[in-house]
């Protein structure tokens, strides 16, 4: 499964493995929408790649969840921590 | 469902019709080949149960016929068959029968063998239905390619031609990749550039490229500043785009002398800025998100402005030459792409597109956008737009700002709105903003709230920095900062005199001088300098005046 959704406690961690693009649009949305957490964690100790549409993807998740939604992006490889860096997404995002 | 059922003894055909009709099928007979076919023809039956062994035309001629008349359409014919030896049963199925049943006929034998084959019939009907509706949507998708991709060559037509000052390159793929190249010049002899590239291809990315053209060209024509540019068709894509729907971008001016950069980007790749030689000086990278995705009070307007040498060069592109695939999968990458611009190239910017096409060896399916802007003068015609400074009225606003005021956001951008109503200041926005902010926050953070700039010299000292920043200005219980400024004309150029003052302890003016040389800090006052025609510190530090004119 190239999204992997797990609880532990509040916290929802979504992985994503492989290339994060809008192929998966419907199974990342799958992976947030209606569930109860407190916090989320996108792990992307996996993710190869990113492009545009995933960043909307992104974008979606948090306007679904709200502004107060607390939303963390973790284990980036440095290209896409560049990605990340370039669009400014920290200003929405936690980038760990 | 309707079975053709085709033998020449007549009591066989009844024999079957019988069986048939009794488990609720319709029944044509045809008493040969050719008759089979025939009424093949007239009759479209589901399913042909055949003899082999008939007058006129036999069964093996009548089947191939039949087959050869449906083309891709599956419709089960089985072979009746007395005949039992391999060659025989072998040819029925070679000739396009689908099975055989041999004679005599077994009743549930001839049963099971047509449920089977009329599932069999199903499913093929239902790809086939699935078929044409694909190949219906692809010739749609083909449709709306096209209408994407007129829309861009429209929006893109009205853009200037290459000039002495720009080359581009913008692949010309048969669908449309979402990103958007436009250049236009300036009523002051400049140039602007824009280079947008939108999520998802094709039509749905053609919609967002229209207003930003239209804003595009709008605004250039008036001679707006960068950062107005960008906050104007931030604000479009905003209201008219869906959340996940934005264009990562740069908009950049070069000033006609072409000594000047400025440049506002989200989410785009790092520009290049090369000497001469076509050797690397130095990497801009996007400070921005994307346009598109803030709402207008969140929008972030800051614009960096560039000294730029004689003959520097400026690439500017979209990601699609960095993530270029090659066939095995592998992206061309910036390790590749720094490597055209290490001075050994004596054209880095052909040298790059042919090193591309080499890499991803798909010659036409390459996704490539690209500008190069070189920097000398832009040789355009500007007498013609020149504002008429006649007509304008001198002005003077003043600010006292008290540390409730200070302790808000910054006030720069609030001021510069209000001078910027003044047409002819409102190309000059960017600059003004560098200028006043940079001496705004000299005098709040070094004067009033008396911060050492040394502390800003190491990465954690950084931190601190901001730290002590905010503690300071929370804790402010009287002190101030005073902006003046003052617009006046003598009908051949516009003055600004600015004029900054502060409560702070102020500082020894001929050592600020020196430190201006450092890398860490510094950069900010002598790019101020050379952006005015004259910075002069006075009151023992504690008042700067700048001047600014306005040709």
């Amino acid at each position: 499964m190239p999204v992997e959704c797990a609880q532990d406690g509040g916290a929802l961690t979504i992985s994503i493995v492989g290339r994060f693009d809008f192929e998966m649009v419907q199974e990342f949305r799958t992976a947030y929408a209606d569930k109860d957490a407190s916090s989320y964690v996108i792990d992307m100790r996996g993710t190869e790649h990113m492009d545009s549409s995933a960043l909307g993807m992104l974008l979606n998740m948090r306007k679904s969840l709200g502004e107060a939604a607390n939303i963390s992006i973790i284990n980036c490889r440095p290209q896409i921590k560049k990605i990340l860096t370039i669009s400014r997404f920290d200003k929405k995002f936690k980038i760990e | 469902m309707k079975i053709l059922v085709v033998d020449d003894t007549e009591a066989n055909r009844k024999l079957l019709s019988w069986i048939l009709e009794d488990d609720g099928h319709d029944v044509v007979e045809a008493a040969n080949g050719q008759e089979a076919v025939d009424l093949f023809k007239s009759n479209q039956p589901d399913m042909v149960l055949m003899d082999v062994m008939m007058p006129i035309m036999d069964g093996y001629e009548a089947t191939a016929a039949i087959k050869d008349y449906l083309g891709e359409t599956h419709i089960p014919i089985i072979f009746l068959t007395a005949l039992s030896d391999d060659a025989s049963l072998a040819k029925c199925l070679a000739i396009g029968g689908d099975d055989f049943l041999s004679k005599p006929i077994n009743e549930q034998v001839l049963q099971a063998k047509i449920k089977a084959h009329s599932r069999i019939r199903d499913l093929n009907e239902q790809v086939g239905a699935k078929n044409e509706e694909l190949k219906r949507l692809h010739a749609y998708n083909i449709r709306e390619q096209e209408i994407a991709k007129a829309v861009f060559d429209r929006a893109m037509a009205a853009s200037m031609q290459d000039s002495t000052n720009t080359r581009h390159y913008v692949s010309a793929a048969a669908t449309f990749n979402g990103d958007l190249l436009l250049t236009a010049p300036s009523p002051s002899g400049g140039l602007y550039t824009l280079l947008a590239d939108f999520t998802g291809h094709g039509l749905p990315a053609a919609i967002g490229a229209l207003p930003v053209s239209q804003i595009f060209y709008d605004n250039t024509n008036e001679g707006k500043a960068v950062s107005d540019i960008a906050r104007e068709i931030n604000r479009a894509l905003e209201k008219f785009l869906p959340d996940d729907m934005f264009a990562v971008a740069a908009i950049a001016e070069l000033n006609s002398e072409g000594n000047r950069f400025s440049i506002w980007s989200g989410g785009l790749p790092d520009i290049l800025i090369t000497d001469a030689k076509g050797k690397l000086k130095t990497t801009l990278q996007s400070t921005h998100m994307p346009l598109g995705v803030l709402p207008d009070e969140e929008f972030e307007r800051d614009v960096k402005i560039y000294d730029m040498e004689l003959d520097d060069h400026v690439y500017i592109y979209s990601d699609g030459i960095p993530e270029a695939l090659n066939p095995q999968g592998e992206m061309y990458g910036e390790e590749r792409l720094l490597k055209m611009f290490d001075g050994s190239q004596k054209d880095p910017f052909v040298r790059l597109i042919y090193d591309i096409k080499q890499f991803t060896g798909s010659g036409q399916n390459d996704d490539i956008t690209i500008i190069e802007l070189v920097c000398k003068p832009t040789e355009m015609d500007e007498a013609a737009l020149q504002p008429n400074h006649s007509k304008q009225l001198p002005w003077k606003v003043e600010l006292d700002l008290k540390p409730e005021d200070l302790r808000g956001t910054s006030p720069v951008s609030t001021l510069i709105d209000m001078m910027g109503v003044s047409t002819i200041i409102s190309a000059h926005k960017d600059f003004l903003h560098t200028i006043m902010s940079e001496l705004f926050s000299n005098a709040l953070e070094h004067g009033v709230l008396g911060l050492s700039s040394e502390l800003k010299l190491s990465e954690d000292g950084y931190l601190d920095y901001y730290q002590q920043r905010s503690e300071r200005l929370d804790a402010l219980n009287d002190g101030f900062v005073k902006i003046a400024v003052e617009f006046t004309t003598n009908g051949e150029q516009g003055n600004l005199a600015i004029q900054i003052k502060d409560s702070g302890e102020g500082f020894d003016i001929n050592n600020m001088r020196k430190s201006c040389d450092d890398e860490a800090f510094g950069r900010g006052v002598s790019l101020i300098e050379t952006l005015c025609e004259s910075v002069e510190y006075s009151e023992g530090g504690t008042r700067v005046d700048v001047k600014y004119t306005i040709h």
